[in-house]
């Protein structure tokens, strides 16, 4: 009895340590993968036809139905340029200017990776629609409320929130060297305290 | 180090050591499985293109979906044979992608691959013979049974959404009977 005793222990300690590890390493994984430019997270393996198990999760995990890089390239971030996380009672001035690709967007995501739950239908900047100045940049506010601002991302109900900025098909220079884009910035205008 | 002890450590190494692949190997298609029965729910609507509304808050079927594109998706089966796709061109931007149930983004085909009518695929299990199709069509071989093909297009206003919207609901999904 003690012996059987002894084995299930046994087989418990070990799955534990099993799904446990496999659970940290698809979270480290993740990181690893991941490159920082100018404030933002790109992965270059989402989308990606996966080679072993550990890039595979570490794919399910980041970019679920992704596309492959040479259709579509995507950056997040989750804080501001002075590296605070980005919050809805905070407003910050995205500013930027057009990038290598065809078609692009910048989208503020809840944090749990949904669109936030408000109805002013401003949850994404994209290349189509983005009022640029004479010189081609653009500057968008993030703010609760859009005031009298043309370039607009709403927090509002975001709580903690993201920023995904999606490239479809990116010129080579997006893949081959990230770190030479010059990817939007984020700076903050303002906060309220006690606000999420 | 007793036997016992050394028989104990020896079940919790093996027990880690196949859970740990067990969970790598579960987690991509736990997450897919999840995704199709979302995307399609019910069986019924397996191996049919299912149009989703314009993207809003609501849509919580997939993480971060684009709120600037209009989604179509067929959750196919092959386990009664091949599944053809047709798809129609428009938008100013489009791509029909397939994924396997291990999250493996297996083929895509974007717009600047298609012709003026768009395109048509048929998938079928790789390592069985491809079916017989006409010139033009587009085999493509999935390395599962199950899997989703997802159709984007660029529709980053409600205007252009609803301009899109007759011509991605041409887009088909179905069972595939091969050519007489």
């Amino acid at each position: 009895m003690k012996g059987l005793i002894r084995t299930v222990i046994a087989l418990l300690v070990g799955v534990v340590l099993g799904v446990g590890s496999a659970v940290l390493a698809i979270g480290i994984g993740a990181q690893a993968a991941a490159r920082t430019v100018g404030g933002w997270q790109i992965n270059l393996k989402a989308g990606s036809s996966a080679a072993d198990p550990y890039t595979r999760a570490v794919i399910a995990r980041v970019g679920l139905l992704a596309l492959n890089q040479s259709e579509a390239v995507y950056f997040f971030r989750d804080r501001d340029d002075a590296g605070a996380p980005l919050r809805e009672g905070c407003s910050y001035r995205l500013s930027g200017e057009d990038l290598p690709a065809r078609w692009w967007s910048v989208t503020l995501y809840d944090a749990e990776g949904f669109l936030a739950r408000n109805t002013q239908d401003a949850h994404s900047i994209d290349a189509t629609s983005v009022v640029r100045s004479v010189d081609g940049a653009y500057e968008a506010l993030i703010a609760k409320n859009r005031g009298q601002e043309q370039n607009f991302l709403a927090a509002e109900a975001a709580g903690q929130f993201t920023l995904t900025l999606r490239m479809y098909n990116p010129q080579p220079v997006v893949t081959t060297t990230p770190e030479a884009l010059v990817l939007p910035r984020v700076t903050v205008i303002s906060c309220q305290e006690g606000t999420p | 180090m007793s036997r016992t002890a050394f028989g104990f450590l020896a079940i919790v190494a093996l027990a880690a050591i196949v859970s740990h692949f067990a969970a790598l190997y579960a987690a991509p298609r736990a997450l897919m499985a999840v995704a199709f029965s979302r995307l399609a729910p019910g069986e019924q609507v397996v191996n049919q293109m299912q149009f989703a509304p314009r993207v809003g808050p609501d849509s919580r079927a997939v993480v971060r979906p684009a709120p600037d594109m209009a989604y179509a998706a067929c959750v196919f089966d092959l386990g009664a044979g091949p599944v053809v796709i047709r798809i129609a061109r428009g938008g100013q931007y489009q791509s029909l992608s397939v994924y396997a149930d291990n999250t493996d983004n297996v083929f895509t085909l974007s717009d600047r691959e298609m012709g003026p009518d768009g395109a048509e695929m048929v998938l079928y299990r790789a390592g069985s013979p491809a079916p017989a199709v006409k010139d033009g069509v587009i085999l493509v071989p999935s390395p599962s049974r199950r899997g989703v093909a997802l159709d984007r297009r660029l529709a980053p206003s409600v205007a252009a959404f609803e301009a899109l919207d007759p011509v991605r609901r041409l887009s088909q999904c179905g069972p595939y009977t091969p050519p007489a």
